[in-house]
């Protein structure tokens, strides 16, 4: 705003009072105003250059923020699907099938595009310990899909599962009888 | 919770179960399933008008059947099936009180005329308060007056009985008995003649045995009492055949070696006359006398006809102790001669049998009595079909007629059991094959593919045979023309079909060659041998009879029959072999195809057989290229065959045949060796207690398909069934007569070894015993002596978690016992046949049947019997679908599969596979022929009869017209979007 003022004047008196230059030419600089009587440069050199520090630090703090939360997003969302697939039932029907398959789904086309994931982290500094925690994460969730699976009965992990494989016996000997004629 | 509550709520479960499974819908009946009614071979005719055209005939026949067939055209009008108990029928009178019968055991009863109900019973056993021993040797109507009512005469093993028929009233059957005098015992193999003599009103009792001393006993009627009784010296006399009673008691009697008659008043006992035969121009021989086949002595007048010589008839008489031969007429080969009276009437009947040119024909010559005058213009001349056998017997039915005299008919019975009715001058009016009540054996085949898909058979088995794969061009020409081939099959046979009248259409569909397979293999032909050597091949569809076959050969020996090839190898016909046993004589076989029954008799390959079979089988294997299987024949001192004769021995030695030998008589099981030497070697035995006799047998069915090794448990682990396809059982039943010593023995056994696998024993347990063996378990039915209930005992074999060998079988590897399940249920019916349904893959769960002896054809599914059925029911049990085990089975109405039908005297289940897996086709013989599906898991592959074909399409056209609609809408928003 100040700034904005200051300008206003400037051109003011350079030129006629009611025309105002808001281009620069390519080679002109701002004229250093002189500062307003009290003011003191060291001053505001100090505040800011403490802006500017504050800012570039709260960048940095944001985007490492940003970059956990996406890190952490797979974990943080295992209590819910634990307790949504502990809602669901174990029984075969549409709907925990469903989610089961969500469940399923997620975490792979997570990991399946992690490369994009990546590239939002590129710009943290804990970069890889947070690809390391995302993939975790969405490993954990598809061991959870896995568990729940298996508590549904839906992995072939029994023998019965393998039943309707098993071969017939094939005969080695031939025997045939029965009442006398 | 009170334990009635928790039966109840069981039984619903079961209801429950059972009811959202079965039954028919009302529009099926008939759809896929029919019955055929028979009578069995007949034993005695009545022919119901005793004076003019008879419109029924009576029939009572060897399986208790007493039918009332109608004359035009030999339709059952009614059938009454008398009960077992009760004994054979064994005397029907037409009488004008009514029909009645007499069973062996004694039991009377008159029936209304068309056989709508009974009018009369009575027991003459209890009336004479004698034991179950009890049995009528004799029977005969006696004529009254109408004030007094007719009687009944009934000769038995402890007298004479007699009771009044007239007055209908079952409190007012009086039972009169005259039981025998001192040493008037009657012989077991005596001939007795009972007679009545309305006139003096007697009853005349004659007995006859090879001693030349005849028994003589006149009964007064009123008093019932012995007027006279004394014993006859007959030397001569060798039969009754040559004695004749006539009318005034006069018996004439004579020898077959005799040279003279002889006239004997039955009143006093003395010989009145005698005369030489050669007085009266009889030469040779007498081989009968005989006059009108009429109880009552007042009817038999004064003249009597004597056979003598080869074919010689003279008709005689006997007036004032003289004896004069009125006629004598030489016939041709006699069959049978018999006399029919009607009214004033009297007729001789003389069947002979011609042969022209390798037909038989039969020949009834009328000859009127009174003159001798023959009647040329009545004889009937009838050729019968070469395929009917011999005829055995003629019943004539003989009328007034207002223009000529007399008219009749003739019923002929012969040898394979068919009854044909015969009219002047050579028409057949009906037949009735009989011998089908009888089969013995049954094998269902699948009908030969169509012309046009066989030439697509033979196109792809050329191929495949090449060695060289043919060039894309060859192909695509024979494609060509087999498709030309098709095209032209095609317009024949349309063109025929529309050139071809109604009728003919009719008969053309009775022929072999419209015999093709269907999509779902429904359609079969079914393959019987009865007991009196016929083989019918029967359409599924209908039951009607395709071909028939009578081999005298076969008469009256053990038939079974073996499926060499079945219809799948075009072009090789299918092949059935029908294999007669009988214990003395060499073995009858006959090759034939099942489809068009032409036959080829192969019996004199075996007939240097002189030791009896012992055992047949079909080898496992085949023949080189023709796909036929050989039968393996073992006679009793242990020698082999093969048939076809030309089979090489090598086919046998290949492979590992064993065989058991399941001796009944002795009480022994034995084991032999098949090898290619032609002789076969004993490996072990197993004899049963000498108290015991065996009573079923059964292995295990060759070519059964088993789809599950194992079964799953509710925590997923697996037991696996023991599968050992060598498994027999026998069940053998305690000779005892006390029921608290009385025992049923099972004993499962490996038949290549001899090892027992599983024995056990029902203590006060009995026959009758039907025992069904498959895939693992054992089933069985069979009475409990104790508490009088019938009950059914399931068991099933598994090996434990894991398989010994998974994938070979051999009974020589040594592994550990099965495990044994089982279970015992209380059924509320008596079994008389068991089977159980078989489908293409095994798939489908089983269905046991159940042929009850009231006449139903039962199907319950296997889970109910299933051993592992929990006392309390668990989580588990649950999960796995096991019933609750309750101890009685339900009868319900829903699974019976013959519904409303009663199928007499069932005798035997058959099932086979139709091409459809859900489904299994069932043939019941007995008395009746009951043929239907089965669907015992549901329709699981195919669309329900029900199914809603309307709205399915109507759905499906309705949304194909909603996306074009809603297609051209959104395409119009679009655009005013666009504009917009």
């Amino acid at each position: 705003m100040t700034r904005d003022l200051d300008f206003k004047y400037k051109s003011n008196e350079k030129n006629q009072i009611w025309n105002i230059d808001v281009g620069l030419r390519r080679d002109q600089k701002l004229p250093e105003l002189a500062a307003p009587p009290g003011f003191s440069s060291d001053r505001e050199r100090s505040i800011v250059s403490d802006v500017k520090q504050t800012q570039d630090d709260n960048h940095n703090n944001l985007v490492d923020k940003r970059s956990w939360d996406i890190a952490l997003g797979p974990i943080k969302s295992l209590p819910m699907n634990v307790f949504i697939m502990y809602m669901a039932g174990s029984h075969i029907s549409i709907f925990p099938i469903m989610m089961v398959g969500m469940m399923f789904f997620r975490p792979i086309q997570a990991l399946m595009g992690i490369r994009s994931t990546m590239r939002m982290l590129e710009c943290s500094n804990q970069y890889a310990l947070q690809t390391v925690m995302y993939t975790l994460g969405n490993f954990l969730s598809l061991m959870l899909a896995v568990y729940k699976c298996n508590a549904m009965g839906l992995l072939p992990t029994h023998p019965s599962d393998w039943l309707a494989f098993v071969e017939p016996q094939q005969r080695m000997e031939f025997v045939d009888g029965g009442m006398r004629l | 919770m009170n334990w009635k509550w928790e039966v109840l709520f069981r039984a619903l479960i079961q209801f429950c179960i059972i009811s959202s499974s079965f039954a028919l819908y009302e529009d099926q009946i008939g759809k896929f399933d029919w019955k055929h009614e028979f009578l069995g071979k007949v034993q005695h005719v009545q022919f119901d008008n005793l004076m003019s055209v008879s419109s029924y005939a009576y029939i009572a026949t060897d399986r208790n059947a007493l039918a009332c067939v109608r004359m035009e055209n030999g339709g059952v009008h009614k059938r009454k099936i008398l009960s077992e108990n009760d004994g054979l029928i064994s005397s029907l009178v037409y009488s004008p009180d009514g029909l009645i019968t007499v069973t062996a055991k004694g039991i009377a009863r008159i029936w209304d005329p068309r056989l709508s109900e009974l009018k009369w019973e009575v027991d003459f056993n209890e009336a004479a308060e004698q034991g179950t021993d009890f049995q009528v040797l004799a029977s005969s109507t006696m004529k009254q007056h109408y004030t007094q009512g007719n009687l009944l005469v009934l000769l038995s093993n402890v007298g004479l009985h007699k009771a009044k028929i007239s007055n209908f009233s079952p409190d007012g059957a009086h039972v009169t008995t005259a039981p025998f005098l001192e040493g008037q015992q009657v012989l077991p193999d005596s001939t007795n003649v009972l007679l009545v003599d309305s006139t003096s009103r007697q009853i005349l009792h004659l007995v006859f045995n090879d001693m030349q001393k005849m028994s003589v006993t006149i009964h007064d009627v009123i008093e019932f009492e012995v007027a006279h009784h004394y014993l006859l010296d007959v030397s001569s006399l060798k039969s009754m055949d040559t004695a004749v009673v006539l009318e005034s008691q006069v018996m004439v009697y004579t020898g077959p070696e005799d040279s003279s008659f002889y006239a004997i008043d039955l009143q006093s006992g003395e010989e009145v006359s005698t005369v030489q035969l050669s007085f009266h121009d009889i030469s040779s021989p007498v081989r009968k006398l005989f006059i009108n086949e009429n109880p009552d002595v007042a009817n038999h007048g004064t003249t009597f006809a004597v056979w003598h010589g080869e074919d010689e008839i003279s008709l005689m008489s006997y007036e004032d102790k003289n004896f004069e031969n009125i006629w004598s007429k030489k016939f041709y080969s006699i069959l049978d001669a018999q006399i029919q009276k009607v009214g004033f009437e009297t007729y001789l009947f003389v069947t002979t049998r011609h042969r022209v040119s390798k037909k038989s024909r039969i020949h009834i010559t009328v000859v009127d009595v009174k003159t001798g005058i023959e009647r040329p213009e009545l004889e009937i001349k009838y050729t019968v079909p070469g395929n009917m056998g011999d005829v055995e017997k003629v019943y004539i039915d003989m009328f007034l007629r207002r223009v000529s005299p007399i008219g009749y008919r003739a019923l002929l019975q012969s040898t394979d059991e068919s009854i044909t009715l015969v009219e002047h001058p050579n028409r057949a009016l009906w037949r009735r094959d009989e011998s089908i009540a009888s089969l013995q054996d049954v094998v269902m085949l699948d009908l030969p593919l169509s012309e046009v898909h066989a030439g697509m058979e033979v196109e792809l088995d050329i191929n495949s045979e090449r060695d060289i794969s043919p060039t894309v061009l060859e192909m695509f020409a024979k494609r060509v023309k087999n498709q030309y081939a098709q095209l032209t099959s095609w317009t024949s046979q349309t063109w025929n079909e529309l050139n071809s009248t109604p009728s003919q259409k009719k008969s053309s569909s009775n022929q072999v060659t419209g015999l093709t397979r269907d999509p779902f293999s429904f359609h079969k032909m079914l393959v019987g041998v009865s007991k009196s050597g016929t083989l019918f091949g029967l359409d599924s569809y209908s039951g009607s009879i395709v071909w028939r076959h009578y081999h005298q050969e076969l008469k009256d020996r053990n038939v079974r029959l073996f499926v060499q090839r079945t219809t799948a190898h075009f072009p090789y016909p299918p092949q059935v072999v029908v294999l007669g046993t009988a214990p003395s004589k060499s073995p009858a076989l006959l090759e034939f195809n099942p489809i068009t029954g032409v036959f080829t008799d192969k019996s004199d390959a075996y007939k240097d057989m002189d030791s009896p079979l012992i055992q047949a089988f079909l080898l496992p294997a085949t023949t080189d290229d023709s796909h036929l299987r050989p039968l393996v024949l073992v006679s009793k001192d242990l020698g082999v065959r093969l048939s076809p004769a030309s089979t090489p021995s090598q086919l046998v030695s290949r492979h590992k045949v064993f065989l058991y030998d399941v001796n009944q008589e002795s009480g022994v099981v034995q084991g032999f060796k098949i090898t290619g030497s032609g002789q076969a070697e004993f490996v072990w035995n197993l004899a049963i207690p000498k108290s015991h006799r065996i009573v079923a047998c059964a292995g295990k069915h060759q070519m059964e398909k088993i789809d599950s090794m194992g079964r799953p448990l509710a925590n997923r682990s697996v037991i696996f069934k023991y599968l050992n396809p060598n498994v027999g059982a026998i069940i053998s039943e305690s000779t005892e007569q006390n029921v608290d010593h009385a025992s049923l023995m099972l004993h499962v056994f490996d038949g290549v070894t001899g090892r027992i696998i599983h024995s056990q024993i029902h203590p006060r347990c009995g026959g009758p015993v039907q025992l069904i063996n498959s895939e693992n378990w054992i089933f069985y039915s069979y009475r409990h002596l104790k508490y009088r209930r019938n009950e059914l005992m399931s068991l099933e074999f598994y090996e434990g978690e894991h398989q010994v060998n998974s994938t070979m079988f051999s009974s020589f590897q040594t592994r550990p016992l099965p495990q044994v399940v089982q279970q015992a249920y209380i059924f509320p019916a008596h079994v008389s046949a068991l089977g159980v349904t078989r489908t293409e893959r095994g798939i489908t769960s089983r269905q046991i049947l159940f042929g009850f002896r009231n006449g139903v054809l039962f199907g319950m599914i296997r889970r109910f019997f299933d051993p592992r059925r929990p006392l309390n029911m668990l989580d588990q049990h649950r999960e796995e679908g096991l019933v609750p085990y309750m101890p009685e089975i339900p009868i319900a109405h829903e699974l019976m599969l013959s519904y409303n039908h009663t199928i007499e005297q069932i005798s035997n289940i058959y099932t086979s596979p139709a091409a459809l897996e859900s489904t299994s086709l069932i043939f019941v013989t007995g008395l009746d022929l009951f043929f239907t599906r089965s669907q015992p898991s549901k329709m699981f592959d195919v669309l329900k009869d029900d199914f809603d074909h309307g709205l399915i399409a109507g759905v499906l056209f309705g949304m194909l017209v909603t996306v074009f609609v809603v297609r051209r809408l959104a395409q119009v928003k679009k655009l005013n979007k666009a504009w917009r």
